[in-house]
């Protein structure tokens, strides 16, 4: 009984953490239009979110790698190797299509590539990740030397069209984001994540495959980023090197604030999505307030510091040695 | 339990006053009696000190136009992608007009494209975009790559071999400035070759270390060509640590402020500029006058302290 009592608990927690962030979500939203004309418009809030879309996927990416309780500091770079690889391919002439197409699977292979090395080396993913991110950067420098890469009007309407007035990548990320949920929640392979993340030892004695799951989870990682680097050129119809630069830590950020531990073992889905919006729309916000670009970033701390001091304040009373949280 | 849960909206309370009175500082409201035109201004980059002068040459503008409203706002890397991200959060902020120095002339049309359907004037200053209603140049392009060149000429004699540190690939005036480098080269010095171009964005850091890199691995290295107002230091630095002073001839364009103690030591005879807030002022100007519709091909209007000036083909130059 006491079990029962005490999962119910923690289940409760979880969604509770949700609803804290939404909110702050819904405060900070309204205490924003009170000082911006022209905010609270439903179309501008909508419009907003477009910038989010990138942000979401590879923060999804990232909640899911440090569910096992790895990190992926390569994410931007994997995103601007995957641009410059479309850009050139269709510089080349070849079909717009095809050259999304390998855009995606180079992320799929960098992502591999991380991996691999990672459950078959052992080396620490901080360690590989850190690498990989110099490495995919530079290569997607060296093979572009600077230049910027023109994208054909075809994309335009992952990047600037809508269904029904609701932006492309909205419902891009939240479609990704219920098929992530699903992975994470009913299928063998998700639930054995969370296993990973808690103990890996216990899981492998459990007959789990630590190895492929970890190698998985970070071609998962390497996949949302290329997909996130279609949505970005998309939206900025142009595709350089120097894309996605401190993106590892936005996604580290709003992986977090949405509820994963950086030891692993949680990581809550929509928890991530409402901490994307929170930062997105403050962000635009704060720039249709003429708040200097620099000025926001302490905004956002802000913010960040507040959200986090809530949830903890909720979990004060909950007992850490019943170990960690499953909810998604 | 409960004692945890008072102290911390107390906390957050405390946190959130500062917020929201920088917030609220932040905002200028935009109900003042009487027509104010509200323009945006936004540079290719903020927090270097060029563009700091430059908001300067604004600011007199502004004080001298009284139903003239300016917002400055930009990335903090010139990078063309942001710009777009901020155009596109101002628009429904409803400016009558937007003046932007692009990091890439084709890449912010669709959103200027944008602006334009939502009734907003669009306009460019220092770097030119592809589709807009005036641009207010620099210098002109032809004459400021072959002066540049020129200077050069002048220090390492007419054979030798160069290099050029650009700021980025795709900003328009850089292009241009490399091309008239480059055909002044190729008409009047033909023994000069340029060795290499490389971006260092508007990087003093990086700037050095490119310029480091060069005169490591050249050692026929005769001069650096360096464009960009904080490369300019960084490069004359590298020059100074290598002990190249006098061997290797440095020349850019740079505000006085930071170049200075290198033309005291020597490792800079000439840095070409323009008057960078006077061209802020100019831009106000120019932006007041296509408001009130008195900005036309072959027409004078007037800029306030710089006297009267008649854009040519939708372009102006100072």
């Amino acid at each position: 009984m006491k079990r029962v009592i005490a999962t119910a608990k923690k289940q409760i927690a979880g969604a509770l953490s949700n609803w804290i962030l939404l909110c702050v979500l819904i405060a900070s939203t309204l205490i924003v239009s009170l000082f911006v004309p022209y905010y609270l418009a439903p179309k501008n809030l909508l419009d907003a979110t477009r910038s989010g879309g990138e942000l979401g996927l590879i923060g999804l990416g990232m909640a899911t790698v440090m569910l096992i309780g790895g990190i992926d500091l390569s994410v931007g770079s994997i995103f601007a190797l995957s641009a410059i690889i479309m850009g050139i391919f269709i510089k080349l002439g070849v079909n717009a299509y095809i050259s999304a197409v390998l855009c995606v699977v180079t992320g799929l292979l960098a992502g591999t590539a991380n991996g691999l090395i990672i459950s078959r080396l052992k080396i620490p993913p901080i360690i590989v990740t850190l690498a990989t991110m110099a490495a995919y950067r530079g290569i997607a420098i060296g093979l572009s030397k600077g230049v910027s890469y023109p994208v054909p009007q075809s994309f335009y309407f992952i990047g600037q069209g809508g269904i029904f007035g609701i932006p492309t990548q909205l419902i891009m990320l939240v479609g990704v984001a219920v098929i992530v949920s699903t992975l994470l929640r009913r299928t063998t392979f998700g639930l054995s994540l969370f296993a990973i993340g808690n103990s890996e030892e216990a899981a492998r004695y459990s007959a789990i495959r630590a190895s492929l799951a970890k190698t998985t989870v970070y071609a998962v990682s390497g996949f949302l980023s290329a997909i996130a680097s279609l949505v970005y050129v998309a939206r900025v119809v142009s595709a350089k090197a120097d894309f996605g630069t401190g993106y590892e830590l936005d996604a580290i950020t709003i992986a977090v604030l949405g509820g994963a531990a950086l030891a692993g073992g949680k990581a809550n889905v929509t928890g991530t999505v409402i901490a994307m919006l929170i930062i997105v729309l403050l962000r635009r916000g704060l720039t249709m307030g003429f708040v200097q670009t620099e000025v926001q970033s302490i905004f956002i701390g802000l913010i960040l510091i507040i959200s986090v001091a809530l949830k903890g304040s909720l979990r004060s009373d909950r007992v850490a040695r019943h170990g960690k949280n499953v909810s998604a | 339990m409960r004692r945890n849960k008072k102290s911390l909206f107390l906390v957050i309370l405390i946190l959130l006053m500062p917020v929201m009175t920088v917030l609220a500082t932040g905002a200028k409201e935009s109900t003042a009696a009487g027509q104010k035109y509200k323009i945006v201004i936004m540079p290719k980059l903020v927090g270097v000190q060029y563009y700091a002068v430059v908001k300067q040459g604004i600011d007199d503008a502004v004080k001298e136009l009284p139903n003239v409203q300016v917002q400055w706002i930009g990335p903090t890397t010139p990078d063309a992608d942001k710009q777009i991200d901020l155009i596109r959060s101002v628009i429904p902020t409803k400016p009558d007009l937007i003046a932007v120095a692009a990091n890439d002339p084709a890449a912010l049309v669709p959103v200027f494209k944008e602006a334009q359907a939502a009734g907003i004037h669009v306009m460019s200053w220092d770097g030119d975009i592809n589709f807009r209603e005036a641009f207010v140049n620099l210098v002109d392009y032809d004459e400021f790559g072959a002066g540049l060149m020129k200077s050069m000429a002048s220090q390492i004699g007419s054979a030798g071999d160069i290099a050029i540190i650009t700021t980025t690939f795709t900003a328009p005036n850089q292009v241009r400035w490399i091309e008239a480098i480059k055909k002044t080269a190729a008409s009047q010095y033909p023994a000069i070759n340029i060795l290499d171009v490389r971006p260092a964005g508007e990087d003093t850091n990086k700037s050095f270390q490119i310029a480091q890199d060069l005169i490591k691995t050249t050692p026929t290295l005769k001069g650096i060509i360096v464009l960009g107002v904080p490369n300019v230091p960084g490069a004359a630095e590298a020059v100074k640590e290598a002990g190249m002073t006098g061997k290797i001839a440095i020349v850019g364009n740079s505000t006085p402020g930071p170049i200075k103690p290198y033309i005291k030591a020597g490792v800079v005879r000439d840095s070409l500029l323009w008057n960078a807030p006077d061209h802020g002022y100019l831009t106000v100007y120019t932006a007041y006058a296509l408001l009130q519709g008195k900005l036309k091909v072959g027409q004078a209007f007037s800029a306030g302290r710089l006297g009267m000036f008649t854009p040519k083909q939708d372009e102006l130059s100072m």
